[in-house]
């Protein structure tokens, strides 16, 4: 098991690209987690990044997960045309961004907003939010977490199974006797 | 696609003013101010629990400007005349121009929406006090201080404005606090106040702030990082004596980008307040 995880890591980071991927999908988690919870604002008088330690650690392995979840996904996606995993790291976005919310979250908000929601609803969702944020961060990391595994699951059965179809063909060419010689 | 729904979302819906402020006078459940200890006098006992409102302190805050009338440094105004065909500022700081229509209303509704446990909206309050504080007579609020560690700020210490009155010619000041230190609902919105955070706070934020009805900001002015772990007296009496330090200079200019917009809504009374 932990060697076809294994490769299916690799099958994953085979290229250069899925390490720039992952780089750059961690980073860009991490800031939008950093300006959609106003842990980074803007002043007038310049920009400060303040978090407290437990939130920045969260903030941090939500962005290494969703680093590590991208270049599998896409892998998962070219090689076992499979995007049941999507749905989990997509959640864990949205829970990771309400996770990370103090008092005047914008990307959800925004969204729900677009949505119809009234600023008065939304007054509400974010107070409520508020309360659970923990739980909202540990559910995300969950997810996160989840559709990593599934994925590696899902890459090694799919690396697994050419080499099982190829085993025959290699027994049937040395015999003479396959289906190709045959023909 | 993101940034386009962001901003679509972030310009809310309408672009005129409707009905008149929830702002009373004076906010309410007013309290007398007992044990009154003044900004200068000696200092109540500020060191409360994060996550536990501050004891009141009824401290009493007064502007003598408030007092004089426009063009006149002597004999106090008992009557004025909210002008409504006002010139519209560009936006400074947090604050930008929603609507070129001012609410109806004697008085100049201002409306703060805040949160106990939020260090933003304490920081904000500071500037808020010291704006209002021009216009009018604040007494009977108390201490308070936001909880420890959100957002990694250590407490902020601020207003407690849910007990206080607020005794203005020119203003009708309304604080609601919708969420106490445990994030429990606290302060029910009036249907005027909740009209305005449909219209100009469509994420539902905090702290939020509208200025007769034609100016709206949201979010602090300032950092509370310049206010965390201080007093609630090193701060006033600091204000008080005037003196330059980060965070005085920081809620100074907040309180200037407010008392700016006031004017403009009164029409620049009172001439103290309101410098030419």
């Amino acid at each position: 098991m932990t060697s076809a995880l294994r490769a299916a890591l690799s099958v994953a980071f085979a290229r250069p690209w899925a390490y720039l991927l992952a780089l750059a999908g961690g980073a860009a988690m991490l800031l939008l987690l950093l300006w959609s919870g106003e842990l980074l604002k803007r002043y007038p008088y310049g920009g400060e990044l303040h978090a407290a330690p437990a939130e920045l650690a969260g903030v941090l392995l939500l962005s290494a997960l969703f680093g590590l979840l991208l270049p599998l996904q896409v892998s998962a996606l070219l090689k076992a045309r499979s995007a049941a995993a999507a749905l989990g790291g997509g959640l864990a976005t949205l829970f990771g961004l309400l996770g990370v919310s103090c008092c005047a979250p914008f990307v959800v908000p925004a969204l729900l907003s677009f949505a119809g929601f009234s600023g008065t609803a939304l007054l509400a969702f974010n107070g409520a939010v508020r309360r659970y944020s923990g739980l909202l961060l540990l559910i995300s990391a969950g997810l996160l977490l989840l559709s990593i595994v599934l994925l590696l699951r899902t890459l090694a059965a799919s690396c697994a199974l050419p080499a099982a179809v190829s085993r025959p063909r290699e027994r049937t060419a040395q015999s003479g006797a396959g289906p190709s010689a045959g023909s | 696609m993101l940034p386009v729904l962001i901003m679509l979302a972030a310009a809310g819906c309408g672009a005129s003013s409707q009905g008149g402020a929830g702002a009373a006078s004076s906010a309410p459940g007013a309290n007398p101010a007992s044990g009154a200890t003044g900004i200068g006098q000696p200092a109540a006992p500020a060191a409360a629990p994060a996550t536990a409102p501050a004891q009141p302190a009824s401290t009493i805050s007064q502007s003598p400007a408030a007092q004089e009338p426009a063009g006149s440094a002597s004999a106090p105004v008992t009557a004025w005349t909210r002008p409504l065909n006002v010139q519209t500022l560009p936006p400074a700081g947090i604050f930008k121009a929603v609507s070129q229509t001012p609410s109806p209303g004697e008085k100049v509704p201002l409306f703060f929406m805040g949160a106990q446990f939020c260090p933003y909206c304490a920081a904000e309050r500071w500037a808020l006090v010291e704006a209002l504080r021009k216009f009018g007579t604040l007494s009977g609020f108390g201490q308070e201080r936001s909880n420890d560690g959100i957002d990694g700020f250590k407490p902020v210490p601020t207003y407690d404005l849910r007990p206080a009155r607020y005794d203005s010619l020119y203003v009708a000041f309304s604080d609601k606090e919708i969420y106490d230190h445990n994030s429990k609902p606290l302060d029910p919105l009036s249907s005027d106040e909740k009209t305005y955070v449909d219209r100009y706070d469509p994420t539902g934020g905090w702290p939020f702030m509208v200025i007769n009805g034609q100016y709206a900001g949201l979010g602090p002015g300032f950092s509370p990082g310049l206010l965390q772990g201080q007093t609630f007296e090193t701060v006033a009496g600091q204000l008080q004596r005037g003196e330059k330090t980060p965070a005085t200079e920081a809620i100074t200019n907040e309180a200037q980008i407010i008392a700016r917009y006031i004017c403009a809504a009164t029409g620049g009374a009172p001439a103290s307040a309101c410098p030419a």
